[in-house]
């Protein structure tokens, strides 16, 4: 698993941005804001801090590092009741039609207008937050960037860095209004310019080559499994463990937007409320019923699964697509038509499968750690939020492992690193303390496979 | 598998999320506006056509306005919210956005957004 190095994409997006500060000197002018040196820094300000003027809400507020960028219910029930979050249950001018705090509190599901806000009672969406990792390598496609859980999520040019601007008009608002200038203020091409960069440097910078040479039994034949195109056939669409087609068989169509049938799974959990949670039809007004493919690297760790998180667990969300929702949906037929049958893999089979996604995304949850505690040898003023990220990133990796039974030994390694990033953290002898947890991490490394 | 090339019937074009896009004051959408854009005044109005002719710093151009396209009422400069509004709304003198769906071409509205 080689990576990308980030020194080497900040450096490009630095000198992208300096040249957009070529100013002419014919006529005197007001003086313009000081160059960007560092785009990523100034977008992870901003994206923690910035509110745009609106209802108090940042980027952050629900794209939480401490959750992989995403959100879950489990940490919702961790915040306090005034965070900006729940500004639906605090701000009178919000409490209707701008979010569903039951659905919010128990399922992680924010509102959503794709199609449009001319009727806010009856006509939304309910998606969870997806995370904002390894955006580099899954957003690209033929047909233009894919943003969003439909690809369609952002204004403008519908990239990345128009992405914000329409977060800015859905979330932050004042009011349901959304007067640009009264409601909110639009981020300046700076800004858009700098929360790309930062969106783009947060995890993975490149796609796995599988086969990995994996040592546990289980995972080696999920992996297997996966690969498989007449068995799990998930390497099709999610290419290397990716988001992207594999270009053998959709040569260079990048990320791909299909309708698995999601929004035909009976019995969701956000419909068991009673709850009004209208049917979402995805890309476009009207919408076709696709989403896009989201990665599966960082799948483990970053549930509930598919946009409406209508499934709990990493072996549920492998599981549905044995069932009647996916095997009967347009995507399940142009697999039926393509390869004579649907996916109608056994109990075993889809746990191994599961391992083989627990472990990769463990392998991930590594490289991110070893990566932020090299980062953080460096940084000096910023290595307490680097070593917090570290942290969460090694506790995320025991959290897949231990959840699936994987690796006992690893499992053991890596809270010997937990407890030396800790200690880190506090101070206490910190450059020992972060060797001796690198360590750690090859060790767990080491014991999910060969020669890495 | 390779005859799923030819059961997805290609790759569609792009498209970026209209519900926000409204609510985005003209010439400031975000990698469009002054790029896949034409603002200026409107010129004229040709409705049996559904052309509409901008006057911008590069001339007067005719662009087609289809059925179904987008037209947009910007209403931020007095404060009020931005609404939907119809073909009907672009008269002469107003200032205007139009995007378009073919860059090369620039002869056809994608959205169209009409200050008011």
């Amino acid at each position: 698993m080689t990576m990308k190095p980030r020194g080497k994409i900040r450096s490009v997006i630095a000198g992208v941005g300096v040249a957009g500060w070529i100013v002419s000197t014919a006529c005197p002018r007001p003086e313009p804001p000081p160059p960007v040196t560092d785009p990523v820094a100034e977008g992870e300000r901003i994206f923690f801090n910035e509110m745009f003027n609106g209802n108090g809400r940042t980027c952050g507020t629900c794209h939480r590092t401490e959750d992989n960028f995403g959100l879950t219910p489990a940490f919702i029930a961790t915040l306090p009741p005034d965070d900006p979050l729940f500004v639906a249950e605090t701000n009178p001018n919000l409490a209707q039609n701008f979010e569903n705090p039951r659905l919010m509190r128990e399922f992680g599901l924010i509102l959503e207008n794709q199609d449009g806000f001319d009727d806010l009672a009856n006509n939304f969406n309910m998606r969870g937050v997806p995370h904002t990792l390894a955006q580099g390598t899954s957003i690209a496609s033929a047909a233009g960037p894919r943003t969003g859980w439909s690809g369609d999520g952002a204004p403008g040019d519908g990239s990345l860095r128009a992405f914000s601007t329409g977060a800015v008009i859905q979330h932050f608002p004042l009011t349901t209004n959304r007067v640009a200038g009264v409601d909110f203020r639009l981020p300046t091409d700076e800004e858009l310019d700098a929360l790309e960069a930062f969106m783009l440097s947060l995890g993975r910078q490149e796609d796995l080559d599988l086969p990995l040479p994996l040592k546990g039994v289980v995972a080696a034949r999920g992996q297997e499994i996966f690969l498989d195109n007449t068995l799990g056939k998930c390497n099709a669409c999610h290419f290397n463990a990716g988001a992207n087609g594999d270009p053998n068989i959709f040569g260079d169509a990048g990320n791909l937007n299909f309708d698995t049938g999601v929004e035909d799974l009976p019995d969701q959990p956000a419909d068991l409320t009673g709850e009004l949670v209208p049917p979402d039809d995805g890309f476009g007004i009207p919408g076709d019923g696709t989403f896009n493919t989201p990665p599966l690297v960082e799948a483990a760790d970053t549930g509930p699964f598919f946009h409406n998180n209508s499934v709990e667990t990493i072996e549920g969300s492998v599981a549905f697509y044995n069932g009647d929702a996916f095997n009967n949906s347009p995507a399940g037929q142009l697999l039926v038509g393509a390869t004579g049958s649907g996916i109608n893999l056994d109990a075993t089979q889809v746990v191994e499968v599961a391992a083989f996604l627990r472990v990769i995304n463990a392998l991930e949850n590594i490289r991110e750690t070893v990566d932020l505690l090299e980062r953080s040898q460096e940084s000096g003023a910023n290595a307490g939020s680097l070593l917090a990220r570290a942290l969460e990133e090694t506790g995320d990796a025991v959290f897949v492992l231990a959840g699936g039974g994987l690796h006992p030994r690893a499992v053991a390694h890596l809270e010997r690193a937990k407890a030396l990033i800790e200690r880190a953290a506090a101070g206490h002898d910190y450059q020992n303390a972060v060797e001796q947890a690198m360590a750690a991490l090859d060790r767990a490394r080491e014991e999910l496979v060969e020669g890495q | 598998m390779a005859a799923i090339i030819a059961l997805m019937g290609g790759a569609r074009a792009a498209d970026a999320q209209q519900s926000t896009e409204r609510f985005i004051p003209v010439g400031q959408s975000p990698g469009v506006s002054g790029v896949y854009s034409y603002i200026g005044e409107v010129e004229a109005v040709n409705a049996e056509n559904r052309t509409v002719t901008v006057r911008g710093p590069e001339g007067s151009r005719t662009i087609g306005v289809p059925e179904g396209c987008s037209v947009w009422l910007d209403r931020s400069a007095a404060k009020l919210q931005n609404l939907d509004g119809s073909f009907g709304d672009i008269t002469v003198g107003r200032r205007i956005e139009v995007m378009y769906t073919d860059y090369q071409t620039k002869d056809t509205a994608a959205w169209v957004k009409v200050v008011v």
